[in-house]
């Protein structure tokens, strides 16, 4: 009897468990996305209401004060245009770039196997190396860079410390570095493309450029959206290589707003101040990303 | 071995007179990495000699971080740390904020004095308020910024030296870097923050000038206009980068020869201008205390100091090597066998050490007549900020007029705040 | 162009061939260059007359990296971390992702989920680091190992999810079905039938999060508090010290670290382009 009832009683739990499963597959990961980064995200709203000063072990709440203050910082705004001026360029550079190395190397010739992983190289050494290379490389009186512009006739480029090019030489480095992922992502799309478009193309008389523009690029092009979001927002984090190569400098002509939120934060411990910009940013993120991803959402859906 | 022998017998010879707690006792001292590591592990490994049941653990940080990651422990005040070793801007900043403990007690406990060997305007910055206040921290490391010139080239060309105003310095470098060829008149660091701060405020102080007088900021003045002029003269003959020069690429352009003078270099990596697996330039470098202008020769002091956290719970036991770390005998060691720059004013007259580094008579006199960096809390904001403009000027984006009024203003804000 | 024509005629063969070489040659130069300065002595690498081979080639930064400073030490964290990190992404990822592909969920739960992941794959990291910081300051977290493994979730996660949803829906529904109606539980089919058949998806989307942690800096430089807690990236950032940049032994740590992910990426290599198709980028 009591038997029974015990089996019973795991029967039904066994059931509800298997009624429940796909919640139940669900939580380990909806627990860590709740503790590492919805909390931390309201976290972040609520400190920003106040003034935190970590060393003084101040906390006291002012409002809205953190948000006026950093919306009339010059140097936030200036952060924020760096920021945008480094995202649209090496987004564009990488894009355009990786599309034409994948154009490339879908041509079918000898040694293209051995070659395509060279091309992978730059983006598995640790960025704090590349920027040092890279360093070395644009030094101004020292460096390889302005050797090769000497032997061609140029002058030698202040690569890093004239303000009219150092955002650009850091946006040389990210694409060096992320061009070739640009270049697999798309690679791979191209390789998704039947072959008997092609073959029927050519039988109907269509010129290799032709081949590209009604067929490769249409199918791509849903591909080439897909990367253009993903090196939108890798770029927007930008902060490695400006903490190790420029440090914000010249003056300001490469200050982010990662920099910035670093430097609030954990060099002068304004805590509460450091998240009222973070969560600016967050906004910043989020709507250029739902502006530009709403009708990708869809797609990825359907 | 023979000097093995020595530095034990030396580090019994300095037992110091307190007897503490039985038993083991473990110490935690974070620190910085490099030629201080080596210096503080060195006293480390003498005092477990004489105090067997004391072991201390040194973590050796970067500088770039330090300061933060000290402030994180300090603030957590979970007590994980014994001793500190920190860099002469941040007691301005710690000291007000309770973050060290007051030495005059654990000096009454001890049965002992401050020392009254300590070069003074190096022990001043261990109190708070500066200069006269309470004695949180004592200096271990006497670091000093010195003025460096290739002798060889001021000699060939005819220049008298060491130059002995700003305005020489500009002119040897116009002249130098118009007839050597592939060498820059000076080299100095110009990145943005600490770097560019570091170079200026040398001639700043020199010009007679100062970040903060009397309590307000005296960047809108003659004097600084003045430094700033030299500053951006000196610009013209440096490396086209140093907008991005950091202390490390200025050590290799003087190392590899191609500059005539260093605005700045510092004890810690001089003796490598002589060692000549790194260095091209062997002898060839001569160094004094910066030249003055309208005020004394004014370099700027980097003094590391020794405190021990308000949090720790053996504040009797790290007195103790703090004491023994401070000691003749202890400095003397580190400065003979890793060059630790000494804090004793009696040890820059000794003439062992002389004879091994022949540049600390000139050491002790810029050690004399040094300049401390202003002591505000906010020093860390203010420098940052003070760089940015100055950087600006440097690489042409802010005129001259157009930097003081930006950086004068930023100060004022920041002092306002502070308030 | 496409990969019918074969480039029979020479001119655009030979072309070709320039391209890919000029190609190959940019994106190998710095690499060469790092290669070059990690096997120069201290003095060539100050000498002004650059040199593209050295002239005494050393490896004396090499035994620096390893012996001196301890770099297995930081190799040893940093593979804890980026596996363990990986590990836990694929695996709590792994059971979101087949749950989502085959139940339906109330309110539209799913699809809120699935973009929650696609938002947090666009928040820049140091957006989150100072709650994450105070987070764990007062769950009085200490061992930084932990605490990396876990802010690591924050780039791992969604990335597990995205790219394994695709390879989740590939696999028919009725294989499961067959096995439970012969008795398994649902967990057992899982656990039988739809791993095995996943595990493409699996090395794919392991490699992106291992490429991703093992050279992560933000967080890595924030919550590391001592040299033994060191990560490759932020020891490697510590050869740059003040007063001297250990060119050397940067140049040796770099490649020395890039080594073992590069191992990696050649073994899972049959996978590696397929992870790199649309429904695997995410």
């Amino acid at each position: 009897m009591n038997k029974t009832r015990t089996r019973d009683l795991i029967a039904r739990t066994q059931i509800g468990f298997e009624r429940r499963i796909h919640l139940w597959l669900l939580l380990p990961a909806a627990l860590l996305f709740l503790l590492l980064t919805v909390f931390p995200i309201i976290y972040n709203g609520y400190i920003s209401l106040y003034h935190f000063a970590f060393i003084r072990r101040v906390f006291s709440f002012v409002g809205m004060r953190n948000y006026s203050v950093l919306l009339q910082d010059r140097l936030f705004i200036t952060s924020i245009l760096n920021t945008l001026q480094f995202v649209l360029l090496a987004t564009a550079g990488e894009v355009v770039l990786g599309t034409a190395l994948a154009l490339l190397f879908n041509v079918r010739f000898r040694g293209r196997r051995a070659l395509l992983p060279m091309t992978v190289l730059p983006m598995m050494l640790p960025t704090t190396v590349v920027c040092a290379v890279w360093v070395i490389l644009y030094d101004h009186d020292f460096g390889f860079m302005n050797q090769v512009l000497k032997a061609v006739g140029l002058g030698p480029i202040r690569w890093l410390s004239d303000p009219r090019f150092a955002l650009g030489s850091l946006v040389l480095v990210d694409i060096w570095q992320w061009t070739p992922f640009v270049l697999l992502v798309l690679l791979a799309g191209l390789q998704s493309i039947p072959d008997y478009l092609y073959e029927a193309a050519q039988i109907d008389g269509a010129t290799p450029l032709q081949m590209i523009r009604h067929i490769t690029l249409p199918i791509l092009s849903f591909h080439i959206r897909f990367v253009i979001l993903l090196r939108l927002i890798d770029t927007f984090r930008i902060f490695d290589k400006v903490y190790t190569m420029t440090g914000g400098g010249p003056g300001y002509t490469t200050e982010t707003i990662s920099l910035y939120i670093f430097r609030e934060g954990f060099r002068y411990f304004n805590l509460g101040y450091a998240a009222a910009a973070s969560i600016v940013m967050l906004l910043l993120v989020l709507s250029l990303s739902i502006l530009y991803a709403r009708r990708m959402w869809r797609e990825i859906r359907a | 071995m023979r000097t093995r022998i020595a530095l034990i017998a030396l580090a019994l010879m300095v037992m110091s007179g307190t007897t503490l707690a039985e038993g083991p006792v473990r110490l935690v001292f974070m620190g910085r990495d490099g030629v201080y590591e080596s210096a503080m592990r060195l006293a480390i490994s003498l005092y477990k000699m004489v105090k067997p049941e004391v072991t201390i653990e040194y973590v050796g940080l970067p500088w770039a971080g330090l300061r933060e990651k000290i402030v994180i422990e300090l603030a957590e005040g979970r007590g994980t740390f014994d001793l500190i070793l920190l860099d002469d801007p941040w007691t301005a900043e710690f000291l007000p904020a309770g973050l060290l403990e007051p030495l005059d007690g654990l000096f009454a406990a001890a049965g002992q004095e401050l020392s009254s060997d300590f070069v003074p305007s190096a022990v001043a910055l261990g109190r708070w308020p500066y200069p006269q206040g309470t004695q949180y921290a004592l200096p271990v490391v006497g670091n000093v910024q010195l003025f460096a010139y290739r002798v060889d080239l001021f000699e060939k060309h005819g220049l008298s030296h060491p130059p002995a105003t700003w305005a020489d310095v500009v002119e040897a470098a116009q002249v130098i870097q118009a007839r050597e060829p592939g060498v820059f008149g000076n080299v100095f660091r110009g990145a943005p923050g600490n770097d560019i701060v570091t170079s200026f405020l040398p001639i700043l102080w020199a010009h007679g000038g100062d970040v903060i007088v009397d309590g307000k900021s005296g960047v809108d003045s003659a004097e600084f206009r003045a430094a700033l002029s030299v500053f951006l003269a000196l610009a013209r003959f440096a490396p086209g980068d140093v907008g991005v020069y950091k202390a490390a690429r200025l050590r290799e352009v003087l190392l590899a020869g191609n500059a005539a003078m260093a605005l700045e270099v510092w004890p810690a990596w001089i003796p490598e201008l002589d060692d000549p697996k790194v260095s091209l330039v062997v002898q060839k470098v001569q160094l004094f205390p910066h030249p003055g202008q309208v005020a004394k020769s004014a370099p700027m002091l980097g003094i590391w100091l020794l405190g021990i956290p308000a949090t720790s719970t053996k504040k009797a036991e790290a007195f103790d090597f703090l004491l023994y770390v401070t000691s003749p005998e202890i400095q003397k060691v580190m400065a003979l066998h890793v060059g630790n720059p000494p804090t004793l004013t009696s040890l820059y007259r000794d003439p062992e050490l002389i004879a091994r580094y022949r540049w600390y008579p000139a050491q002790l006199e810029a050690l004399l007549t040094g300049v401390a960096r202003p002591r505000t809390a906010a020093w860390s904001r203010m420098e940052d900020m003070l760089g940015g403009f100055l950087n600006e000027a440097l690489t042409g984006i802010r005129s001259p007029e157009d930097t003081v009024r930006a950086a004068h203003d930023a100060i004022t804000r920041i002092l306002a705040e502070e308030r | 162009m496409s990969s019918s024509s074969r480039g029979r005629q020479p001119l655009k063969r030979i072309l070709v061939y320039l391209l890919a070489f000029a190609v190959v040659a940019v994106a190998l130069f710095p690499i060469w260059w790092l290669v070059n300065t990690s096997l120069k002595t201290p003095l060539e690498f100050l000498s002004p007359h650059v040199t593209f081979f050295p002239r005494a080639p050393t490896l004396e930064h090499y035994r620096d990296v390893l012996v001196e400073r301890g770099f297995l030490r930081f190799l040893g964290n940093t593979a804890l971390v980026s596996a363990a990190a990986t590990i836990l992404s694929l695996l709590t990822g792994s059971l979101a992702a087949y749950s989502l592909t085959r139940f339906r969920f109330p309110l539209g739960l799913d699809a809120l989920f699935l973009l929650w992941a696609l938002v947090i794959r666009t928040i820049p990291p140091i957006v989150l680091v100072i709650p994450l910081f105070i987070m764990f300051r007062e769950l009085r977290l200490t061992n930084v190992r932990v605490i990396l493994i876990l802010a690591y979730q924050v780039y791992t996660l969604p990335l597990a999810i995205w790219m394994l949803l695709g390879f989740f829906r590939e696999i028919p529904r009725e294989l499961e079905e067959a096995a439970m109606t012969d008795g398994a539980s649902r967990i057992q089919a899982l656990v039988r039938i739809v791993y095995p058949l996943v595990t493409p998806g699996l090395a794919a989307a392991g490699i992106f999060c291992l490429i991703t942690t093992w050279n992560e800096f933000t967080y890595a430089l924030i919550f590391a508090r001592i040299p033994a807690d060191f990560t490759v990236p932020i020891a490697i950032a510590t050869f740059i010290t003040e007063y001297r940049t250990l060119w050397g032994s940067l140049a040796a740590g770099g490649i020395l670290s890039s080594l073992p992910l590069l191992l990696f990426t050649v073994f899972v290599q049959r996978h590696l382009l397929r992870g790199f198709a649309l429904r695997g980028t995410f």
